[in-house]
């Protein structure tokens, strides 16, 4: 069990220097481990009370 | 075999770093923070990887282009100051020349190495990558521990690892508690669901690692820090809940023993510990007192002759407090050039929390300025109790926070122009509003995904905006033009996101 450990602490770190070493200029849908959503914060969920979407047919203002 | 795979790692690393000095950042914190190759139980646990690796950085700070410039600024001058401060100090120390060299050697290490980090922290990239290197190598002793822990029923000590600063249980319990926000931060940052749920396991077996390590210094810590983590959520139901329960089913699983020990905290002075502690206190303010201005210098208090002039009758050994510890054996000055880089950095916190509110593409920095309030409360409880003065861990994050506080700056610099001061006479643009020149596409949640995704500076690497935000280039409003006020149509929830969410 430790060596599992030990194993997934080299892994990740090493994961680590290859993304930093990416070029984040070019697109970055390639293979998940890599891409920019590793810092990204998730979408904030709908608003699903009608008092914060507002009244239907009208702007809040 | 876990030599070999350690070894064969470093190898196909270390060539990078002449190139990519940011690279030997983060092999340097990796090893410095972790000291995993001590855990390899063969030859390449005895290999000055921490040298090469440094003298390999300089070498690549020198030949390599990539972008690197020594930030002037508060931190950078008082790690600069420090350095200068201990290594007076130590001209005039106390303890045998050895003793008091090999202390020298490593802090002056540490600190020097901090500068080169803070010229490599050019962007938000890097910020990040060096974040995900901290939170793996105690995230290592977090998970680990926390495992320990549950399958002992809590019967076994966590101890960090051998011949490091957090060796001790009471040392890596406040390590792992200084840790705690950032994974929090990276899991806040993190749009893959998976990671998320992992890095939220994570946070709760370094919990259990943490009352696992049997520390009433951590116990009075781990309150400190579940104070002020509910205090800076924004949800503070949830989280009041999400504490209590994590905290609660920790404590559960400890057995008696545990409780016993935690109970002693209500008569602190009268433990045998508790009395150590407060005598090694009291001995380190007289060498302050007797020498104010430089201390008895590095490893005074652990020397008897040191001991016996100061505080007679006193047992020489480690002070137990990162107060107590840095003005004994520092004297005034250095002890304030210490506490004002802590200060410096929580008021970077304040400031980027101020500065950024407006521009919804920094609230990556917001996460991480409130996440680090937590971290210094974290240091500054658990600390009192331990010799932890001259952590490396804990002053990196310093630097990170000085760095995205640079960030911060340079992005309301280039956003100045559009978005109006708080201050002064011309119109503000509300909240969901578009600006005149500012056409962006894509909200946070888009950045940097699509084949648009360019980062700021005009296509060079790196960058302080994610996405297209960060290239958008705010036209000034043409002569007479003013934004619109009340009435403006909102974008779409999700879809676009612009203007501001203060």
């Amino acid at each position: 069990m430790d060596s599992i450990w030990f194993l997934a602490a080299c892994v990740g770190f090493f994961w680590v220097v290859l993304w930093s070493l990416r070029d984040f200029s070019k697109p970055t849908r390639r293979f998940w481990p890599f891409d920019a959503r590793w810092m990204e914060r998730p979408p904030a969920a709908e608003p699903r009370r009608r008092w914060q979407r507002g009244a239907p047919g009208r702007r809040r203002g | 075999m876990r030599s070999l795979l350690f070894f064969c790692e470093m190898l196909a690393l270390l060539p990078i770093v002449v190139a990519r000095p940011f690279v030997g950042v983060l092999i340097f914190s990796f090893i410095s923070f972790s000291s995993l190759h001590r855990f390899t139980w063969g030859f390449a646990g005895s290999l000055p990887w921490v040298y090469v690796t440094a003298v390999l950085t300089l070498i690549g700070c020198v030949v390599a282009r990539e972008p690197k410039r020594l930030p002037v600024n508060a931190t950078t001058l008082l790690v600069l100051s420090f350095l200068i401060c201990i290594t007076l100090t130590s001209i005039v120390a106390l303890a045998p020349f050895d003793a008091v060299e090999t202390k020298w050697e490593w802090v002056a290490k540490v600190y020097f190495f901090l500068l080169v980090t803070a010229a490599l922290l050019t962007d938000r990239y890097r910020i990040h990558a060096l974040l995900w290197v901290m939170v793996i190598s105690l995230g290592y002793y977090g998970v680990k521990g926390g495992g320990f822990t549950l399958l002992t029923g809590g019967g076994g000590r966590v101890l960090g690892p051998p011949s490091s600063m957090i060796s001790d249980n009471n040392h890596l319990a406040a390590a792992l508690l200084v840790t705690l926000p950032i994974i929090n931060y990276l899991r806040m940052q993190s749009a893959h669901r998976i990671i998320r749920i992992g890095l939220l396991l994570g946070m709760v077996l370094t919990l259990f690692a943490v009352v696992g390590s049997y520390s009433r210094g951590a116990l009075v810590g781990l309150a400190a820090v579940s104070v002020v983590l509910w205090l800076r959520s924004p949800n503070k139901i949830i989280t009041a809940a999400l504490i209590v329960v994590a905290v609660t089913s920790a404590v559960s699983v400890m057995p008696q023993e545990w409780q016993d020990r935690m109970w002693t905290l209500q008569d602190a002075e009268a433990t045998q510990s508790g009395q150590s502690r407060l005598a090694m206190w009291h001995a380190a303010w007289k060498m302050a007192v007797a020498r104010p201005l430089t201390g008895v210098g590095f490893m005074g208090p652990y020397n008897a002759t040191v001991m016996e002039t100061y505080s007679p009758g006193t047992t020489p050994r480690a002070v137990h407090s990162i107060w107590f510890e840095t003005l004994g054996e520092q004297g005034f000055p250095t002890f304030l050039v210490w506490l004002a880089l802590s200060g410096v950095a929580v008021l970077n916190t304040f400031a980027i929390q101020r500065e950024s509110k407006r521009i919804p593409e920094l609230q990556w920095c917001r996460d991480l300025a409130r996440m680090t309030q937590v971290s210094i409360v974290a240091y500054m409880v658990a600390g009192t109790f331990l010799s932890l003065g001259y952590w490396d861990f804990y002053f990196t994050l310093l630097v990170v926070i000085a760095a995205t506080r640079m960030l911060v700056r340079q992005a309301v610099r280039e956003a100045g122009r559009a978005l109006s001061p708080d201050i002064g006479w011309r119109p503000r643009p509300l909240p969901g509003m578009t600006l005149p020149g500012l056409s962006v596409a894509g909200g946070p949640s888009q950045a940097g995904q699509g084949p648009g995704f360019r980062p700021a500076g005009g296509g060079t690497r790196g960058g302080i905006l994610p996405g297209r935000q960060a290239s958008a280039r705010i036209a000034p409003p043409a002569r007479g033009a003013t934004a619109p006020a009340h009435g403006a149509t909102p974008p779409a929830h999700g879809v676009t996101r612009t203007g501001f969410d203060g």
